[in-house]
């Protein structure tokens, strides 16, 4: 809309003085109605000699009479010519003088738009700037709580995090086949996923054993479990045969 | 042409990192997440260069329809050592096939010795740079 408003804003700058030019014409030619005639009698002037020589019988007198209309003829056409050459000329000039004031209006308008842009670049530059400040001053601080989390002795990591902090080899091997085991127990637990139960015992035979944190949860789940079965009709057949994976995980028999 | 590995594999978002120095080196690696796509994804064989296969792999992870063959895995032990025995004794395939799995020595407590596994891993406490270091003989790569 703005756009469409600067176009016709243009356009108006650009084609009122030339009409303005071309109404100060018309204003001449009315002013000066001799010239005007002297277009509209050099049709007309042909006749005239003609009508001349036939009501005169001096033959030098008529030729005089046509040379001298010939000859005022001839003057006025010149007249014309130069009247319209004069027009010409103006109206060029006009054009000109509209088309430089536009020109110089719209590099006028372009300069204000480019600064107007400049400010605004150097505006979100700094707001960039202050964000990146920010997002690194929060990530020092996941890093640095990270490290912590790394360093505390009987915590077990996040799978993810294990990963990342073994490759870098800020924990050891049997800290991050810990992890490993503790992502499989949170893929069956969690998940439902059969494959991480599988992968629990396949841990467990490697480790000769389970790390504390997974006895610990699936201690809690068997409690949980157990009691749900006590309860008459709260328990299924998935409760069942999870009740009966997790004695095969903690090693304790099915009585 | 880039060098193109097949790793069936249902915790690859989690383990993807393992491969992350030969995706550095310009190899490709497609995956497939359970049995059920890896069969899909393995009867291109010709289209890899090599095959990585997990052991402990789920039926499916989607609600695709499971082919018939599939199913047949689930008489041994682990659906990827069916997986294993169809790419080399029914599909024929010929390209290199590695096992990577938290199983130890799978060739050898499953007996898979005839199926010509040039590889043998195991994903506990494995690190990307060693995987790396028994891959590339496989492909081929310096």
């Amino acid at each position: 809309m703005q756009t469409l408003f600067h176009t016709i804003k243009r356009l108006i700058i650009f084609i009122l003085p030339s009409i303005l030019t071309a109404g100060l014409l018309v204003l001449f030619f009315i002013l000066f109605p001799s010239n005007r005639l002297a277009i509209s009698s050099t049709g007309t002037q042909q006749v005239t000699p003609t009508s001349s020589i036939t009501t005169s019988n001096d033959p030098i007198q008529t030729i005089e009479s046509v040379s001298k209309q010939a000859i005022d003829s001839s003057n006025r056409t010149l007249q014309v010519v130069q009247w319209s050459v004069s027009i010409f000329v103006l109206s060029l000039l006009g054009i000109a003088t509209n088309l430089t004031t536009s020109f110089s209006s719209n590099l006028k308008e372009a300069t204000r738009r480019l600064d107007e842009i400049g400010q605004k670049f150097e505006y979100v530059n700094q707001e960039l700037e202050e964000t990146h400040k920010e997002l690194e001053s929060i990530m020092n601080n996941y890093l640095n709580l990270q490290q912590d989390l790394i360093a505390i002795e009987s915590q077990t990591l996040p799978f993810d995090l294990a990963t990342k902090a073994y490759e870098n080899g800020k924990i050891d091997k049997e800290k991050y086949i810990e992890s490993q085991a503790w992502y499989s127990w949170q893929k069956w637990k969690f998940g439902g996923d059969e494959t991480g139960y599988k992968e629990l015992l396949v841990h467990k035979k490697a480790l000769n054993g389970l790390p504390k944190s997974i006895i610990r949860s699936a201690i809690a789940e068997l409690i949980e479990i157990n009691e749900k079965i006590n309860k008459a009709g709260m328990a299924n057949d998935q409760d069942f045969k999870n009740r009966l994976k997790l004695l095969k995980v903690l090693n304790l028999p099915e009585a | 042409m880039n060098t193109k590995v097949l790793w069936i594999e249902d915790d690859y978002y989690n383990y993807q990192s393992l491969f992350r120095p030969l995706e550095q080196k310009g190899v490709i690696v497609d995956h497939a997440l359970s049995a059920s796509e890896g069969y899909k994804k393995a009867k291109k064989w010709k289209n890899y260069d090599l095959i990585v296969v997990d052991i402990i792999l789920p039926l499916t992870k989607d609600s695709d329809q499971i082919d018939d063959e599939v199913y047949k895995w689930e008489k041994e032990d682990y659906l990827g050592i069916g997986l294993v025995k169809w790419l080399r004794e029914d599909l024929k395939a010929k390209c290199p096939v590695v096992i990577l799995s938290v199983i130890d020595d799978p060739v050898e407590n499953y007996n898979l010795h005839n199926l010509q596994i040039e590889d043998n891993l195991s994903k506990r406490g494995l690190l990307p740079s060693t995987l790396a270091d028994r891959i590339k003989p496989i492909l081929n790569m310096a």
